[in-house]
């Protein structure tokens, strides 16, 4: 028997994760199955599968067409609704307030948060792709930065493992920069849709419109969609939570696998304040909490401690974890702890009118839409002189409301409950490379209420981002004119780092442990027993949605802990 | 001058720099009957403007086979969105178009007018071109925006109007409109 109590206050357990969200619970799940006594700790407060008071609301059921009120947004969504698409009626209770745990900013710094036992994968986006060696070998072929201490041969058997358990929907298209998975059936393009990947396909060699890759279960297998999961029912209301199981997070798939095996105990407001070091044993020997609610401190004690409180909540626990070995935060020897942040950026594309198919229409609401692979800069033939790296696109084709141009009384009603035209919108999503000048840092002379100290940022889009945004704008709009689109309308507003809600690189994997913070195996470079496995552990941020990523390497870096505590290292 | 010319001239005229007051005065002669609430119900437009809102609607998506704005309360909505949605910034933008369309109709005597004549001079008015008249058009447009927009998004019209399935089960991508009833998903 791995767990047990000293008879104090104090716990002691096999295997302490710190974050319930999407590497977390992966993680947690883990370790679970492999027989490891695992604490789960949670910032905010608990919530549980089923647990979705929006998920059956209809617009008329929402106090103001699922808007909240312009009072509540002053009030306590200053920052977070700066993201003008984010705070919403439907998953309100999901979004954290600013006027609980605000943050300061040199330049605008859009960080989206949830604090609830399940974190952000209750809210996420769900799309799923893999990274491929264009993605591994960027940092070294080019001088930027560092290298990436992996290739895609080390973290293809964990994508398929994490995308067999997790579900992933797909089209196969033998794509070198975005390699095939293991696909559940796709949700196939509509008929505006497919006429776009044709068109596109004739014109232009390297672009690929294809059915996104989500994490909806668009067939349900009980044997191995494990949790409390099911069919998912085209509701498109996923971000509210799904009471039909139907997608992929935390609450409903990792976490009660991870309960089934009796080793996982879940401790939601839990705030940690930082990972103790043990100087006799040259290693972190647990994590100091304080109880959101009761104010409490605690202590719990583990062998291996997972940090998964997302990018920055994880970069700033480490910073905060300050001793006489690390007097600039855990495990931070090279510096980098804080520094090369990363997210994607958007803001750019275009949306059209397209003209025919009035007689078809779909039915059901597709929880995602379309795809359009990076085709910038992935061979000799598609090498751009003015950036480096490239961007993908989603999108999709629906018809609109039917309200003629300045129809009003009869004819406006004798046209208004028929389906309008159908319009094409597509937007953009670019890398942003790993700047050490993009970055966090707690401010120690200014605390929160909860006594921590405040995180500041500092990070913005730069020359490559700017010249790629031109581009992406312009190619959606050649794309679109050659379906025969019409009343095209492009866009270029610049989003702040973090608005995609993909912020990472702020405790980057390496080889090197003057330039780096992790191993190849998520391990500190400095304390082995400290494992760092979302977001903050990426060295570069590649154009794709990147939490299977962050899941693949949640289960890579479970088996070799494993293997390191089977062999005695750890 | 014809009709379209008389609008354009006044609407010249007048433009932007009528005040409310003015425009209280001006709105005296309405005549038209109008569904009223009370100023204790509405929270954002008074009396006065609630009743050309209301008319506006209504002009907008009037009863047919179908209920009219009013009927299924989008000036309500209207109403209620404005007051509790829209910040200050927004509402500041919504205001002075409004004001200034309110006050062009007044000009073009549209409240004494009958229903027919209204609606043409309401399209008259979405047909602008003239910059100096863009605001009385922006106006108008907001309205109609908004009444579109919380037409459908009423309980009533989406699920006895429109085809409403809450839980559709399947996509899929390619279905006849015809076995749809020719109507749009509610949601």
């Amino acid at each position: 028997m791995r767990f047990n109590s000293n008879g104090k206050d104090e716990v002691t357990y096999d295997v302490i994760v710190i974050g319930s969200g999407i590497s977390g619970g992966y993680s947690a799940m883990e370790l679970c199955n492999k027989g490891y006594k695992t604490l789960m700790l949670e910032r905010g407060r608990d919530m549980k599968h089923g647990e979705y008071p929006t998920a059956n609301m209809d617009t008329w059921d929402f106090k103001n067409q699922n808007i909240v009120s312009a009072e509540e947004k002053a009030q306590h969504y200053f920052k977070q609704n700066r993201l003008s698409w984010w705070v919403r009626e439907e998953h309100q209770h999901l979004i954290n307030k600013d006027s609980d745990y605000d943050y300061d900013e040199v330049s605008r710094f859009d960080w989206i948060r949830g604090h609830h036992v399940g974190g952000r994968s209750i809210m996420w986006g769900r799309r799923c792709y893999r990274w491929s060696d264009i993605d591994f070998e960027a940092n070294a072929k080019e001088g930027i930065a560092i290298d990436w201490p992996i290739r895609y041969k080390d973290i293809a058997p964990w994508y398929d493992r994490a995308e067999t358990f997790v579900g992933i929907t797909g089209q196969a298209e033998g794509l070198p920069q975005l390699p095939d998975g293991k696909f559940l059936p796709p949700f196939p393009l509509n008929c505006a849709e497919q006429h776009m990947r044709e068109s596109i396909n004739k014109k232009y060699p390297y672009r690929l419109l294809t059915p996104s890759r989500t994490a909806n279960l668009s067939s349900y297998d009980p044997k191995v969609h494990l949790g409390t999961r099911g069919q998912c029912q085209s509701r498109n209301r996923c971000v509210r939570g799904c009471p039909y199981g139907g997608y992929f997070s935390s609450l409903s798939s990792t976490i009660p696998v991870a309960q089934e095996t009796g080793n996982l105990t879940i401790r939601p407001d839990s705030i940690v304040h930082e990972i103790i070091w043990d100087k006799e044993k040259g290693k972190a020997a647990g994590v100091r909490v304080k109880d959101r609610v009761s104010g409490e401190e605690l202590e719990f004690y583990a062998r291996v401690i997972f940090c998964n409180a997302s990018t920055i909540g994880t970069t700033a626990i480490l910073l905060n974890s300050r001793s006489e070995a690390f007097p600039d935060g855990l495990g931070n020897s090279s510096g980098e702890l804080g520094h090369n942040i990363m997210d994607h950026h958007y803001g750019m594309g275009a949306s059209a009118d397209l003209p025919g198919f009035e007689d078809i229409y779909y039915k059901g609401r597709r929880p995602t839409g379309f795809y359009i692979p990076r085709f910038r800069n992935i061979n000799k033939e598609t090498q751009m002189k003015d950036f480096l790296r490239g961007y993908g696109y989603q999108g999709n084709a629906t018809r609109s409301v039917n309200a003629p141009d300045n129809a009003i009384g009869v004819e406006l009603k004798e046209n208004l409950f028929a389906p309008g035209p159908y319009r094409v919108s597509m937007t953009c999503f670019g890398e942003i490379l790993p700047y050490h000048d993009n970055k966090m840092w707690l401010n120690f002379d200014k605390n929160d209420k909860h006594g921590l100290p405040v995180i500041t940022f500092d990070a913005k889009l730069r020359e490559n981002e700017m010249a790629l945004r031109k581009d992406g704008v312009t190619c959606a709009e050649e794309m679109l004119e050659a379906a025969g689109c019409k009343n095209i309308t492009s866009y270029n507003t610049a989003t702040a780092v973090g608005a995609c809600i993909h912020e990472m690189g702020t405790a980057r994997m390496g080889h090197d442990p003057k330039t780096s913070v992790l191993n190849k195996w998520n391990q500190m470079h400095d304390v082995p027993n400290v494992f760092v496995t979302d977001g903050a552990c990426m060295t570069s941020s590649g154009t794709q949605n990147p939490s299977i990523t962050y899941m693949a390497l949640s289960a890579r870096a479970v088996d070799y802990m494993d293997k390191q505590i089977n062999d005695g290292v750890l | 001058m014809n009709r379209r010319e008389i609008i354009k001239y006044t609407a010249l005229v007048t433009g932007a720099s009528l005040s409310a007051p003015l425009l209280s005065s001006l709105l005296v002669g309405c005549k038209n009957e109008v569904t009223t609430a009370s100023s204790s119900t509405l929270k954002y437009f008074n009396d006065k403007e609630f009743e050309i809102v209301t008319t506006i609607v209504d002009l907008i998506l009037p009863n047919t086979d179908s209920p009219s704005g009013s009927e299924v309360g989008v000036h309500h909505m209207i109403d209620h969105m404005l007051a509790t949605v829209y910040d200050d910034d927004e509402k500041n933008k919504y205001d002075g178009p409004f004001q200034n369309m309110a006050v062009h109709l007044a000009t073009l005597d549209f409240f004494n007018q009958n229903e027919s004549n209204q609606t043409n001079i309401l399209s008259d008015v979405l047909a602008y071109e003239e910059s100096g008249l863009s605001d009385v058009k922006k106006g108008l447009n907001s309205l109609r925006q908004q009444s579109i927009a919380y037409y459908l998004s009423n309980e009533e019209i989406a699920t006895k109007f429109l085809n409403y399935l809450p839980v559709p089960q399947v996509w899929e991508p390619c279905t006849p409109v015809s076995e749809l009833e020719g109507k749009a998903w509610a949601i």
